[in-house]
């Protein structure tokens, strides 16, 4: 086993791979700081120069885009609360609280530690349990997935820190929205209105944007002495010690849960960030801090999401069958220098796998080195004034969501979406738990009536299946201990008055 | 007077005869600047692989850069659309799979009209399809299959990996040829219909040898019969389904177009240029891995083959009443 370790080290520190490896997290971070543009849109333009690359080198070259972008997305969610990546939405949350408090630095400091920490062990999850982590996979079905969504939508209603009623109105709301395009099984058109860029849905990165950048953005512009607070009370650009006796744990869970939710193939990084600030705020001892900048709420869900974008090169690797999109990319620039990618790549191609996993290692290092010191410029970034600031942010966002389908009707979207944010914002409802739910809804009802499909109308396949039975169960468990204190909440103030 | 009737009538013909030579200067340099191949599917799946390969040799062959542009949503209506649309001067080119140019029947209205709105330059890449199993399900020849499905009509699933794509519309003809019914159930993509098949939660799947054989190779699948009229060379072992029914044959292919008003020379010398790229070396090399064969024939072939395709297709999606819109 170890054999194979340093056998991939060995092939991941030639100075070409090297260089490759630096190549890709750079241009990772870069896009994973710039909203819209993502590694998808970004692997896919640089595909026909990886054609003439050597395959282990070029795959480095991706990969190191891929999960770069991880740690560059959780920049632009701390300092203008715009999620660079669908996973860096829950930093938003905590992290942008945290920046206005003037802790900005260790925000993203904590972010790379934890995505560092992340990245190692996850690489290490992927080299020594890589082919039973993908036959776990395997087992998931329909019916195990849906009852993993039931069970994260119920922990979104832990998403939001208001009111509970407001937190299950915006995930019924998120769930609508979720409805529109067009159905996996039928092929029916819901809510398109004839327009054909809407009958693949509402792009998800148009609500994302709109609703946590845009409306920040409005708001913003309406209160004009927030922006002070950025600038003038920068202390530290480091954690301090006690940043990081608050985080170590969170990160370590974090890693856990993202290592595991990765392997599920569609949406398993995404799941992984949610998954881990919930977790994270059912097991503090004061859950009233999150969602005001609790580094906890940071540390664990940025660890969450690396260790999810590492270990969903799992089913990829092993099995030759991508679990998102830009997995399927790498497939697509495998193939075209000759290597079919399946089970059969471990063992034919020893020094592609075992070479990509190793600099995997070396990449994760490269970032933080990489961000760390970079921190001090992303926070001095903060001080230029933001009528000049704000334009330019606007206009990267626009570039960014039109770049995703070369579509200006999404573009159009977004801005709608940064309408309705900032009225939900003064309404006190929370987009977060509306995002998750517009994610996990359409692919609830998918599973949902694929497993119905299989067990032919029978509804017991969710009770008969371990898996799902299990989630089921704790999904209940969870909405008990969330409803319960409120209840006993509101009976205590009705006491009280 | 005559003498300007004369001077006119020279400078007319002086006039043809150069806007003929600068015509035909023009065809010969075609060429002068990048061309783009739009693939209306997102990228990394078969149909923007098998563009790529094309598209790479394409650009040597040419000297010009022959450049992807993926446009992906809504069944392919949009990438399609968007080259239905474009000026017919040779620079747009569309690389897609047989929806929704062959299978119009199954839209009620598209943005474009299939025939009159583009022109067929060639047919690049074929690829036969398999029908696999999953190890746990106990059939291993197509008449025990179909004895099976006689006997529990419905409750034999199938996976499909695009509503209303070639694979679906294979199991149908199948369904139909051998009266039985096997269930569909429609995934999005062929990445989550293959892991539902690799862990048994689906019995069946049809689709590109291409895309299953590391499996069957690794003993994951069981393959139970390929699409084409006769066997495949490198699945000797595997029946073909034509060998139980009759002249059943139904393989996965890709189609270039262009958009309709090209030039006629244009077209043809595209046409050579495609076949040429598809017949190096690398094209070959590249499609034999993936278990493909190139084809390269004529625009009159190819506009022949997607009109019986367009019927046979047509029939049973009349049959099943299937529809995408």
């Amino acid at each position: 086993m170890f054999n194979n370790i340093i056998f991939g080290l060995s092939v991941a520190v030639s100075p070409l791979n090297l260089l490759y490896c630096f190549l890709g997290c750079v241009l990772g971070t870069l896009i994973g700081v710039l909203p819209g543009i993502g590694p998808v849109a970004t692997i896919a333009m640089l595909l026909p120069i990886t054609f003439k690359q050597p395959p282990v080198s070029a795959l480095i070259m991706l990969a190191g885009i891929y999960y770069g972008a991880q740690y560059g997305g959780s920049t632009t969610s701390i300092l203008i609360n715009i999620p660079g990546e669908a996973s860096s939405i829950v930093t938003c949350l905590d992290g942008y609280k945290m920046a206005e408090q003037g802790r900005a630095g260790p925000a993203l400091g904590i972010a790379a530690i934890g995505s560092f920490f992340a990245g190692t062990v996850s690489t290490l999850v992927i080299a020594l349990f890589g082919p039973p982590l993908a036959e776990i996979a395997i087992r998931f079905s329909s019916a195990e997935y849906f009852s993993l969504i039931v069970f994260g939508l119920v922990a979104a209603i832990v998403l939001a820190s208001g009111s509970l009623l407001k937190a299950v109105a915006m995930i019924f709301l998120g769930l609508l929205l979720g409805t529109v395009g067009t159905d996996v099984t039928s092929g029916i058109k819901r809510f398109t209105f004839s327009i054909l860029a809407l009958s693949d849905g509402i792009e998800f990165v148009a609500v994302a944007m709109g609703m946590f950048g845009f409306a920040e953005i409005i708001r913003n512009l309406e209160v004009k002495e927030k922006r002070e607070v950025f600038t003038s009370h920068v202390r530290h650009l480091m954690p301090t010690k006690s940043d990081f006796k608050a985080s170590w744990k969170a990160i370590l869970r974090g890693t856990g849960v993202g290592s595991f939710l990765g392997i599920l193939p569609g949406g398993g990084a995404i799941l992984s960030s949610f998954a881990s600030y919930t977790l994270e705020k059912r097991v503090a001892k004061d859950p009233s801090r999150f969602g005001k900048g609790a580094i906890e709420g940071v540390a664990g869900p940025e660890s969450a999401n690396n260790a999810g974008a590492q270990t969903s090169f799992i089913p990829m690797l092993t099995l030759g069958i991508p679990s998102n999109a830009v997995m399927a990319l790498m497939v697509g620039a495998m193939i075209m220098q000759g290597i079919i990618p399946g089970p059969q790549v471990m063992t034919e191609r020893p020094e592609l796998f075992w070479g990509l996993i190793a600099s995997m290692w070396i990449g994760n290092g490269m970032l933080l080195v990489l961000n760390l010191p970079l921190i001090g410029i992303w926070v001095r970034l903060l001080t230029v004034p933001y009528r000049l600031l704000y334009p330019a942010i606007l206009m990267f966002c626009c570039i960014g969501v039109y770049s995703i389908n070369n579509s200006y009707f999404d573009v159009i979207l977004t801005a709608c979406f940064g309408v309705l944010g900032y009225f939900f914002n003064k309404f006190g409802c929370e987009p977060a738990p509306l995002l998750l739910a517009f994610i996990l809804g359409p692919m609830m009802e998918e599973h949902f009536r694929r497993a119905m499909l299989y067990s032919h109308g029978d509804f017991s396949t969710f009770l008969t299946r371990p898996i799902s039975l299990g989630l089921l169960i704790a999904a209940a468990l969870l909405l008990f201990l969330t409803i319960i204190p409120t209840l006993s909440r509101k009976r205590e103030e009705a006491f009280k008055e | 007077m005559r003498r300007i009737l004369w001077l006119t009538g020279l400078a007319f013909w002086t006039l043809m005869l150069i806007s003929f030579a600068v015509g035909s200067v023009f065809a010969e340099s075609f060429p002068t600047k990048t061309i783009r191949m739009v693939v209306p599917f997102v990228p990394g799946g078969p149909t923007d692989t098998f563009a790529r390969i094309t598209a790479q040799e394409l650009s040597k062959k040419l000297g010009q850069q022959v450049i992807i542009e993926n446009r992906g949503g809504a069944n392919g209506i949009i990438g399609t659309e968007i080259v239905a649309k474009a000026p017919p001067d040779g620079y747009t080119l569309l690389f897609h799979a047989p929806t929704p140019i062959a299978t119009p029947s199954l839209f009620t209205k598209l943005p474009f009209d299939v025939d009159k709105d583009f022109v067929p330059i060639t047919l690049p890449v074929k690829s036969i399809n398999l029908l696999a199993a999953h190890p746990s399900f106990p059939i291993n020849t197509i008449s025990e299959l179909v004895a099976l499905a006689k006997a529990k009509p419905g409750q034999i699933n199938c996976a499909v990996t695009t509503l209303g794509g070639l694979n679906h519309l294979t199991l149908e003809l199948f369904n139909s040829r051998s009266g039985i019914k096997l269930q569909y159930i429609a995934y999005k993509g062929a990445s989550p219909a293959l892991m539902d098949l690799l862990g048994g939660h689906v019995p069946l799947m049809f689709n590109t040898i291409g895309l299953m054989m590391p499996h069957v190779k690794a003993g994951k699948l069981n393959p139970l019969a390929v699409t084409s009229l006769k066997r495949a060379d490198f699945l000797p072992n595997v029946p073909a389904i034509a060998e139980s029914l009759p002249g059943f044959e139904s393989d996965s292919w890709f189609g270039i177009w262009g958009p309709a008003g090209m030039p006629k020379e244009i077209v043809t010398f595209l046409n050579t240029e495609i076949a040429k790229a598809l017949s190096s070396p690398e094209a070959q090399k590249r499609c034999k891995d993936l278990y493909a064969e190139t084809v390269g024939n004529s625009p009159e072939e190819f506009a022949r083959f997607v009109k019986s395709e367009r019927i046979k297709l047509g029939k049973i999606i009349k049959e099943t009443g299937l529809h995408l819109d």
